[in-house]
C-alpha cells in the first residue's frame, strides 16, 4: 500500500531528527493529513520547533515561523501592501502566513487582534487584505505553541479560537535515555531543514484525499456523537464539545486509521484521539476544578461510561 | 420548607401506625391474662412514642415515666388508696423486697407489682426500639415480621382469635413499609424528595393493597393441602391436649364410645372370616345419643328381646328375596355378633340360643362368655325402591317426631354453625332421601381427609362434630358417621349411629369359594337414617368406603338425571352429549377452554404440581448450566450455515455473550480490541485478538471483506468450546 509506505517514510524521516516522541509525530501527521491545526502547549525547550521543522522538511514543504510578541501587528502576520514608486502602484508583500507549514510560536503572548488574524486564516485557508482575497497554499498547516496559561503576561486564547485547533498536544520532557541520545546526536546533527524530503507535497495531498475515503461506520459515528454528548451532559462541565469538535474528531480518526494502515475507523481510534481532540474544547465548572476534577479525569470518565458499539446495528 | 413539613407529617403518621401495631401485641395479653387494666399499658406506649416523636430530652422524660409507672402500679395493686403516701411506701418496700429476692435467686417470690413494673420497662424499651426503627434504620420489617409471627402463634396455640388482628397488622405493616421507603431513599441519597414522590409510592401501595384484598376476597379459599399440624405439634410438645389421658388407641371393636377422637394404630389381626357371596357390612349395634364427645345407648325402657328368630327392624322393600347365607368363623372373641343386613336366621354350631336387643340391634348369645365360634346366618339383603325414596317428604316425618324423639335429640351446646351447615347442604334437595344423600356426599366434596393418625380430640368446651366439620376436617369413620348423624338430626331426619365391621378383604379358598377376611382394621361405623314409610336405611359418609345400600332404580327419571341412573340409555345419551359439546366448542372455544382447563388442573392437581415443578426445575437447571451447553448448540448450528461475514458476526457475538456468561465482563467503555487483549492475556495466546480484528474489519469497515472464514471458524470453535470446560 503506497499510502502506508509514504506515511512510514514521513515518520522515519521525522524520527531521524527527533529523539523518541513517536506519538507526537504521529499525532501531528494525523492533524496534517486531516487538514487540521495543532496547538502545542508546553514549556520552552522541549523540541517543539524541531518537531515542526522536521515535519515540514520530511514533506518538502515551505516552513515559516512567526514569533508572536505583544507588539506584533496583524500585518506582520498577513502581509502588507507597499507603494512601489517605480511602478506607481501598491504592491502586496505577503506575510509569513503564506506558506505550507507555519510555526506560530507563543501565540498567547500577542494581542487578540493579531491572534484573530492568524486564526481566521487557519479556518478559511485564505486571507483577505485590502479587499483582495488570497488563497493560501495547500497544504496549510499551523502548529501553534503556547506557554501554559498560568504564566504572566499572556493573552489566553478565547474559546472560539481554541475550537479551531484540531488537537492540543503536550510534548513533555524526554525520558532520561532519550535526553542522553539528544545530547549525543547534537554533535553530528544535520539541521532538520536540510534533510531530504521523504515525499512530495502532491503525495501529501493524495494522502489527505485518501483519508476522506476511510470508512466511518454508522456505529462509530454514533459513538463519537455519544461521547461528545456525554461531555455536554457531564456534571462537572460548564461548556461541552461543539459539533465542530465531533467533526474534527471523526476526520482525525480517518487520518489516524490511514496512518495505521486501515481503511476503516475503530472505536479504539476514537478512544485514543478523543483526549487530544476534546480537551481544549471543554470548560469545567469552577467548583468542579476546586473539588479536584480536571479535564483529563472528566474525559476518562466519559470514555468509561459511553458504551462502545460492539454489535451490528441490525442485530439486537 | 414545604418538604420539611411533609416529612414531619409523615413521621407523625408513621408513629401513629407504629402505635397501632404495638397495640396488637398488647391485645392478646389483655385477653389471655384477664388483666383489667390494659389501658395503662396502652397509655404508656402512647406516651413513650409521643415523647420520642417530640424529642423531649431524657431528663424530662425519665421522671415523668417513672411517676406514671409508679402511679399505675399503685392504682392497679393498691385500689382506693393509690394516691396516699402509704401506698408509695408499700410500693417502694415491695420493690426493695423483690430486688433482694432477685439477688438471692428466688425468682418465684417476686411480687406481681414488681413483675408488672418490669413489663412497663419492657414496653419502655420497645418504644425506644420503635423509634430507632422508624427514625434511624427507617425500616420496620423486623418488627412487622415479629408481630405477624407472634399473632400467628397466639392464634394457633391459644384461644385468642387473631384472624382480624392479622389483617389489621398486614395493612398497617404494608403501609409502614411503603411510607418508610421514600424516607430511607431520601436519607440514602441525601436529597429531599419532592412531595410527588410520596404520592408515587403511596398510590401503587394503596392500589396493591386494594388489589390483594379483592383477590383475597374473590379467590375461593382452598383447604390446606397438608394436615393441620397443630394437634401433632401439641402432642409432640406434650401439651396434654388429649384431656382424657388416653394416648394412641388401637383400632378394633370397643364397646365404649363415650370419648371419640385421637389417633389409631392399625391392627391387622383377623377378627373373623365370612363365607358369603357378596360384600356385606357387618352390623353389630346402634347408638342413639350423641354427647358432644361420643355416643352412648340411652334407653328408657327395658329392651324387648326376641329369641330364635329375627325381627325385621331394618327397613327396605324386598322385591326379589334372594336368600343368602353367610358362614362366619370367629377368630377373636367378640361380646356381640356381627351380622349382615337383612338377617333372617342364625344358627350356631353349638346350638346356643341368641337374643337381640330391639333398639340397639345387638345380637348376643345367651352365654356370658365372649363368643368364639362359627355360626351361620341367613339373610335377605334389603333393596330400596328409588321411586319410593324420592317420594319421602319431610312432612311425613312430622307425625313421627314424638316416636323418633331419641333419634332426633341433639346436645343443647351443639354450635349453631353445624345446623347452619346442614341446612345449607340440604336446602336444594326436596326429599328426605335426597337430603340424606346430600349430606352423605358432602364430605367427599369439601376437602375432608381420611386419616387414622393426627386426629384431634375435642377439648372440654369443644364439640366433637363441630371440631371435625370446621376445624380439622380430618378423621376416620367415627368422625364422618357422627357428623352425618348430627347433621341429619339438625335438619329433622331421624338418624342413628351404627357400629360394626366393613366388608373386609375378598379371598378365595382352595375350592375357589369366596370368603371375606375381616380384621380389626375393618372396625367401622356408619349411619342409618329413617326414611318415612320405608324404614331405616344405611348410609356411608366416610370417604374411601363404598356404600351399602342397594337402590333399585325403578322409576322414569328426569332427563337431567338420566346419565346417572339409567345405564341402558347411556351410550345414546353420551353421543348426544358429545355432539353438544362439539357444537359448544365450535361456538366459543375460548370459554370452553377456560372452563375445562381449571377443571382439568383440579382433577390432576398432584400430577400438574409435579409436572410444573419438574418443568421449573428443568428450566432452572438449563438456565444455570447454559454456559456449558449453549456454545455447543451454537457450534452445531453454525456448522450448517454458509461461510461468510454474516455467519461469522453471529459467531463472534455468541462468543462475546459466552465470555460474559463465564464471568469475563466487558466494561461498557472498553473497546473490543482492548477486551480481546485482556482475554488473550488470561489465556496466553492471541486467538481472541485474531477473531476481533476480523470482526472489527467487518463491523466497522462495513465491507464484505475477504477473509479466511474457514480458519476463523476453526479457531472460533476451539475458543468457544474451551470456555465451557
Amino acid at each position: 500500500m503506497s499510502h502506508k509506505e509514504n506515511i512510514d517514510a514521513i515518520l522515519n524521516s521525522v524520527e531521524r531528527t527527533i529523539v523518541g516522541k513517536r506519538e507526537i509525530s504521529e499525532l501531528s501527521l494525523t492533524a496534517l493529513i486531516a487538514g487540521g491545526h495543532v496547538l502545542l502547549e508546553d514549556v520552552p525547550g522541549v523540541g517543539k520547533t524541531v518537531m515542526v521543522k522536521s515535519l515540514a522538511a520530511s514533506i518538502g514543504a515551505e516552513f515559516k515561523r512567526i514569533q508572536f510578541t505583544p507588539d506584533l501587528l496583524p500585518s506582520d502576520v498577513l502581509g502588507v501592501s507597499i507603494y512601489n514608486p517605480q511602478q506607481m502602484e501598491f504592491e502586496f508583500r505577503p506575510g509569513p502566513i503564506v506558506g505550507n507549514i507555519i510555526l506560530a510560536d507563543e501565540i498567547n503572548r500577542t494581542s487578540p487582534k493579531t491572534q484573530a488574524a492568524l486564526l481566521e486564516g487557519m479556518e478559511e485557508s485564505s486571507i483577505t487584505i485590502d479587499g483582495k482575497t488570497l488563497q493560501l497554499p495547500r497544504p496549510f498547516f499551523v502548529m501553534a505553541t503556547q506557554n501554559p496559561i498560568e504564566y504572566e503576561g499572556t493573552y489566553p486564547l478565547p474559546e472560539a479560537q481554541m475550537d479551531r485547533f484540531l488537537f492540543k498536544l503536550k510534548m513533555g520532557y524526554p525520558t532520561r535515555d532519550e535526553e542522553i541520545e539528544v545530547l549525543s546526536r547534537s554533535e553530528s546533527q544535520i539541521p532538520p531543514e536540510l534533510t531530504a524530503p521523504a515525499i512530495t507535497l502532491d503525495d501529501l495531498l493524495e494522502l489527505q484525499v485518501a483519508a476522506t475515503d476511510v470508512v466511518v461506520d454508522a456505529t462509530v459515528k454514533s459513538y463519537i456523537v455519544d461521547c461528545a454528548t456525554a461531555t455536554r451532559l457531564h456534571a462537572s462541565v460548564y461548556l461541552g464539545v461543539s459539533p465542530r469538535g465531533s467533526l474534527g474528531l471523526m476526520k482525525a480518526c480517518q487520518a489516524f486509521a490511514l496512518i495505521k494502515g486501515r481503511n476503516y475507523v475503530t472505536p479504539d481510534d476514537v478512544q485514543y484521539l478523543l483526549p487530544y481532540a476534546f480537551s481544549h474544547r471543554i470548560i469545567l465548572h469552577p467548583d468542579a476544578e476546586y473539588s479536584g476534577h480536571s479535564i483529563e479525569t472528566v474525559l476518562i470518565d466519559v470514555l468509561a461510561k459511553v458504551r462502545v458499539p460492539v454489535i451490528r446495528t441490525n442485530s439486537v | 420548607m414545604k418538604d420539611v413539613r411533609i416529612d414531619k407529617w409523615l413521621v407523625i403518621l408513621l408513629y401513629i401506625l407504629a402505635y397501632f401495631m404495638t397495640i396488637e401485641w398488647l391485645k392478646p395479653v389483655a385477653e389471655l391474662t384477664d388483666t383489667g387494666h390494659i389501658s395503662h399499658f396502652y397509655g404508656f406506649i402512647g406516651m413513650s412514642l409521643l415523647f420520642g416523636l417530640l424529642r423531649i430530652p431524657g431528663w424530662i422524660v425519665v421522671p415523668i415515666k417513672v411517676i406514671y409507672i409508679t402511679l399505675s402500679l399503685q392504682f392497679v395493686f393498691r385500689g382506693n388508696e393509690w394516691l396516699t403516701s402509704e401506698a408509695l411506701k408499700m410500693t417502694v418496700s415491695d420493690i426493695a423486697q423483690s430486688l433482694t429476692f432477685i439477688w438471692s435467686g428466688q425468682w418465684m417470690e417476686i411480687s406481681y407489682l414488681f413483675r408488672t413494673g418490669l413489663f412497663f420497662i419492657l414496653l419502655w424499651m420497645l418504644a425506644y426500639l420503635i423509634r430507632f426503627w422508624i427514625e434511624y434504620r427507617k425500616s420496620i420489617m423486623l418488627f412487622f415480621g415479629m408481630t405477624v409471627v407472634f399473632l400467628s402463634v397466639v392464634d394457633t396455640f391459644t384461644t385468642f382469635d387473631a384472624s382480624f388482628a392479622i389483617l389489621r397488622v398486614m395493612v398497617i405493616g404494608l403501609l409502614l413499609l411503603g411510607l418508610l421507603f421514600p424516607l430511607r431513599l431520601s436519607a440514602k441519597t441525601k436529597t429531599k424528595l419532592p412531595i410527588r414522590s410520596y404520592f408515587n409510592v403511596i398510590a401503587p401501595l394503596g392500589g396493591l393493597l386494594l388489589f390483594v384484598a379483592i383477590v383475597a376476597v374473590l379467590v375461593p379459599v382452598k383447604e390446606p393441602a397438608w394436615p393441620d399440624p397443630v394437634p401433632f405439634i401439641r402432642s409432640a410438645a406434650g401439651l396434654g391436649d388429649s384431656g382424657n389421658g388416653q394416648g394412641i388407641s388401637k383400632v378394633g371393636y370397643d364397646p365404649d364410645d363415650t370419648q371419640l377422637g385421637g389417633p389409631f394404630q392399625p391392627d391387622d389381626s383377623i377378627v373373623f372370616e365370612a363365607y358369603v357371596d357378596s360384600r356385606q357390612y357387618w352390623r353389630m349395634e346402634t347408638k342413639n345419643t350423641y354427647t358432644s364427645k361420643g355416643w352412648i345407648q340411652f334407653s328408657s325402657e327395658e329392651y324387648p328381646e326376641s329369641q330364635g328368630s329375627f325381627s325385621g327392624v331394618i327397613g327396605g322393600q324386598v322385591l326379589i328375596p334372594p336368600r343368602q347365607r353367610a358362614e362366619v368363623e370367629m377368630y377373636e372373641p367378640l361380646p356381640i355378633l356381627p351380622y349382615p343386613y337383612g338377617l333372617q336366621d342364625l344358627q350356631t354350631i353349638e346350638g346356643l340360643l341368641y337374643k337381640q336387643e330391639i333398639d340397639s340391634g345387638k345380637l348376643t348369645l345367651n352365654s356370658d362368655e365372649p363368643i368364639d365360634m362359627t355360626y351361620q346366618t341367613e339373610f335377605v339383603p334389603p333393596e330400596y325402591s328409588l321411586k319410593e325414596l324420592r317420594e319421602t317428604d319431610m312432612a311425613s316425618l312430622d307425625s313421627l317426631r314424638f316416636e323418633m324423639d331419641e333419634f332426633l335429640d341433639l346436645p343443647d351446646e351443639l354450635p349453631a354453625r353445624v345446623n347452619d351447615l346442614a341446612q345449607e347442604v340440604t336446602k336444594s334437595s326436596p326429599s328426605v332421601y335426597q337430603k340424606a344423600q346430600a349430606i352423605e356426599r358432602y364430605f367427599g366434596r369439601s376437602g375432608f381427609v381420611y386419616s387414622r393418625d393426627e386426629v384431634a380430640v375435642p377439648k372440654e368446651n369443644e364439640d366433637y362434630v363441630d371440631q371435625f366439620l370446621f376445624e380439622t376436617k380430618r378423621g376416620y369413620c367415627d368422625n364422618f358417621s357422627s357428623s352425618m348423624v348430627v347433621m341429619l338430626r339438625s335438619v329433622g331426619i331421624p338418624a342413628r349411629w351404627v357400629k360394626g365391621f366393613a366388608p373386609g378383604q375378598l379371598n378365595r379358598d382352595d375350592n375357589r369359594d369366596k370368603y371375606y377376611t375381616v380384621t380389626n382394621n375393618q372396625a367401622h361405623s356408619w349411619v342409618e337414617a329413617y326414611m318415612p314409610g320405608i324404614g331405616w336405611m344405611p348410609f356411608e359418609p366416610t370417604i374411601g368406603f363404598n356404600g351399602i345400600s342397594n337402590v333399585n332404580f325403578d322409576i322414569e327419571v328426569a332427563k337431567d338425571d338420566e346419565q346417572e341412573q339409567d345405564p341402558i340409555k347411556r351410550p345414546e345419551k353420551k353421543k348426544k352429549e358429545q355432539d353438544q359439546q362439539a357444537a359448544k366448542r365450535k361456538n366459543n372455544q375460548e370459554s370452553w377452554l377456560l372452563q375445562i382447563i381449571p377443571e382439568w388442573l383440579r382433577s390432576w392437581v398432584t400430577v400438574s404440581i409435579i409436572a410444573g415443578g419438574a418443568v421449573v426445575v428443568l428450566a432452572v437447571g438449563l438456565y444455570t448450566t447454559r454456559k456449558k451447553w449453549l456454545p455447543r448448540v451454537a457450534v452445531r448450528q453454525s456448522r450448517s450455515k454458509s461461510e461468510g461475514w454474516e455467519t461469522f458476526a453471529i459467531q463472534y457475538e455468541q462468543l462475546l455473550k459466552q465470555l460474559n456468561r463465564i464471568g469475563i465482563r466487558k466494561p461498557a467503555g472498553m473497546t473490543l480490541s482492548n477486551y480481546a487483549k485482556e482475554v488473550d492475556r488470561m489465556r496466553g495466546d492471541d486467538i481472541m485478538s485474531t477473531l476481533t480484528v476480523a470482526y472489527e474489519k467487518g463491523l466497522y469497515g462495513q465491507r464484505e471483506t475477504q477473509q479466511d472464514w474457514t480458519e476463523l471458524r476453526k479457531i472460533w470453535e476451539d475458543l468457544i468450546i474451551e470456555t465451557t470446560g
